[in-house]
């Protein structure tokens, strides 16, 4: 598993990766306590609501770093795959219930989901194509 | 221009594109614009499902068609440029959709549709795209 590898490039992506998720919950937290609490408006609002894609930000560009710094072409290959998996997977899912929003019987997509089901999805990906490469 | 004429990971895209993408989308956007926009359809749940789904298959279709065309491309540069810019693409869309999702939570913006993350995504990616290209050039 890439948490246990001694691949420094892969330890650094992880440990980048647990610093921005820790983030990621941490703001959003704060950013809901804030807009159920203080009912915020205007700019700080705006502000508010960007915090945990600031996190989302930090993780994409550890996720670039990463590939950026990995020096073995596999695991490269591996890690855009499984991402392209994962957005399309997410899109696949997000452009159906939009559709289906059209009627009555399916609520609404909370689009706060998104990321996790694109961050689910490429972590499927990424275990199913390293069992196919075994 | 010679060059992507005698690159067969970009023909087989082109090809892919005109005879499999192409009609899958001029159906979407048919069923999207007369049959939903419209009213046209007012399918059952299990019809409903079913259109959802061939709606999405040409999503589907397209994200393929860029998966396949990634594994054939044997230009080193071109696949590097083609991820970097998706890995723009996915960042910014996430974003977007992640700021929206919380203004939406407390009813500072309206709910926006699902539907117009794809295109959101490419615009994303395709800007993404020039720009690293523009870098290297």
């Amino acid at each position: 598993m890439i948490c246990s590898t001694n691949n420094p490039a892969a330890r650094r992506y992880m440990w980048r990766f647990s610093v921005t998720m820790l983030l990621y919950l941490v703001f959003l937290v704060i950013a809901v306590w804030t807009f159920v609490h203080r009912h915020p408006t205007g700019p700080l609002a705006w502000l508010l609501a960007f915090l945990p894609a600031l996190a989302i930000l930090g993780q994409i560009a550890a996720f670039g770093l990463y590939l950026g710094e990995e020096k073995d072409e596999f695991q490269v290959a591996l890690g855009v795959k499984s991402m392209l998996w994962g957005i399309g997977g997410t899109l696949a899912v997000t452009v159906t219930w939009g559709f289906l929003e059209n009627f009555p019987q399916l609520r609404h997509l909370d689009l706060i989901l998104v990321y996790p089901i694109f961050c689910a999805l490429s972590g499927i990906a990424y275990g199913l194509l390293q069992l196919r490469y075994r | 221009m010679e060059q992507q004429i005698n690159n067969p990971a970009r023909n087989h895209l082109n090809d892919r594109a005109l005879f499999f993408l192409m009609p899958l989308l001029a159906t979407v956007i048919v069923l999207a614009i007369w049959g939903f926009g419209y009213h046209h359809i007012q399918p059952s749940s299990g019809m409903a499902l079913f259109l959802g789904t061939l709606v999405a298959l040409g999503y589907i279709g397209q994200i393929v068609i860029f998966g396949l065309y990634l594994a054939e491309e044997k230009d080193e540069f071109e696949r590097m440029v083609l991820s970097q810019s998706m890995l723009w693409g996915v960042g910014a869309t996430m974003i977007f959709t992640s700021s929206w999702g919380v203004l939406e939570l407390f009813d500072k913006v309206r709910h926006l549709n699902p539907v117009y993350f794809l295109p959101l995504f490419c615009f994303f990616m395709a800007t993404a795209r020039i720009l690293i290209k523009r870098r290297y050039r």
